[in-house]
């Protein structure tokens, strides 16, 4: 079974915190001991959340807020990105 | 109607099961929930769950209602809900399609739904207001923002969707008992209208306030 976005988002910002680079899809799915995980980042990216650099991801203001708000992952159900 | 027939329709559970509907009464015994009547004041009350085994009115111990002598149809879900919380079938699409299917965007749900993306971004707001969902705003690195969309705790939704129906049924038994009042002046007055034209008449005046 695919990682949730969520958890694919948790994790990776895990990594990003513990080394300060961005991220991989590659180093996310090791760590999730899952094949890959580049569709999720793909729509991370999507919603705002991963900001894709040349060596990784990493996540956004947004993503930092997102998983600061006190709900539980499975409670997150849409994300509307509403420009300027 | 045969057994088998029965067994595959439940809501008809509700209604009774002897051939002459007109002389038939409805058994509550075996309902989730209950019905009680006060013998002393003729206060009705429902409950969902017995506390202590019964209901109590000015500390005497309540009767269980056990039959009801009305042939009552069986709610229909769609219809309960777009009557007690103005929630159309759309609405609870939305509601129901996003529980469980991790993040998505309006333009996707709408996608799933087969529904236009304005409709979805409308029910979002409006399940929003209900109190189904909660809104969240966060910041955009690029200006703007992002708006999320959360389910509230599911023992608070199950609260307070019990407390706005339990408020939307004691309104809809305040009119049927304004009904019964209506037809009890009508008894007791001189109306030269007939009781159908006093009756309607009433209850408009009533919308119309």
């Amino acid at each position: 079974m695919s990682p949730s976005l969520y958890t694919v988002l948790e994790t990776l910002v895990d990594l990003y915190r513990q080394s300060g680079d961005p991220v991989t899809a590659r180093a996310v799915a090791a760590s999730l001991d899952h094949q890959t995980v580049e569709p999720q980042c793909r729509s991370l990216r999507g919603h705002d959340l991963l900001e894709a650099t040349g060596d990784g991801y990493r996540p956004t203001v947004t993503a930092h807020e997102l998983l600061a708000l006190d709900v539980d992952a499975d409670d997150v159900l849409v994300l509307d990105v509403v420009d300027d | 109607m045969t057994d088998d027939e029965s067994a595959r329709e439940p809501s008809l559970s509700l209604r009774s099961t002897e051939a002459d509907e007109t002389a038939s009464s409805v058994s509550l015994a075996d309902r989730e929930y209950a019905i009680y009547r006060c013998t002393d004041c003729n206060n009705v009350v429902l409950t969902m769950q017995d506390c202590d085994g019964g209901m109590t009115c000015h500390d005497e111990p309540m009767e269980r209602v056990e039959e009801c002598a009305l042939d009552i149809r069986p709610p229909d879900v769609r219809q309960v809900l777009l009557d007690a919380f103005g929630l159309p079938k759309a609405g609870l699409d939305v509601c129901l399609c996003v529980i469980g299917e991790g993040p998505l965007s309006p333009s996707e749900l709408a996608e799933r739904l087969e529904y236009d993306e304005t409709t979805v971004r409308q029910y979002l707001n409006e399940l929003v207001e209900f109190g189904l969902l909660q809104k969240s705003q966060l910041n955009r690195e690029s200006g703007g923002f992002v708006n999320v969309y959360h389910s509230i705790d599911l023992d608070e939704m199950r609260e307070e969707t019990l407390v706005g129906f339990y408020a939307w049924a004691g309104e809809a038994a305040s009119l049927i008992e304004e009904a019964n009042l209506t037809k009890e002046d009508y008894r007791d007055g001189e109306y030269e209208d007939g009781l159908n034209e006093v009756f309607w008449e009433r209850f408009e005046a009533r919308e119309d306030s």
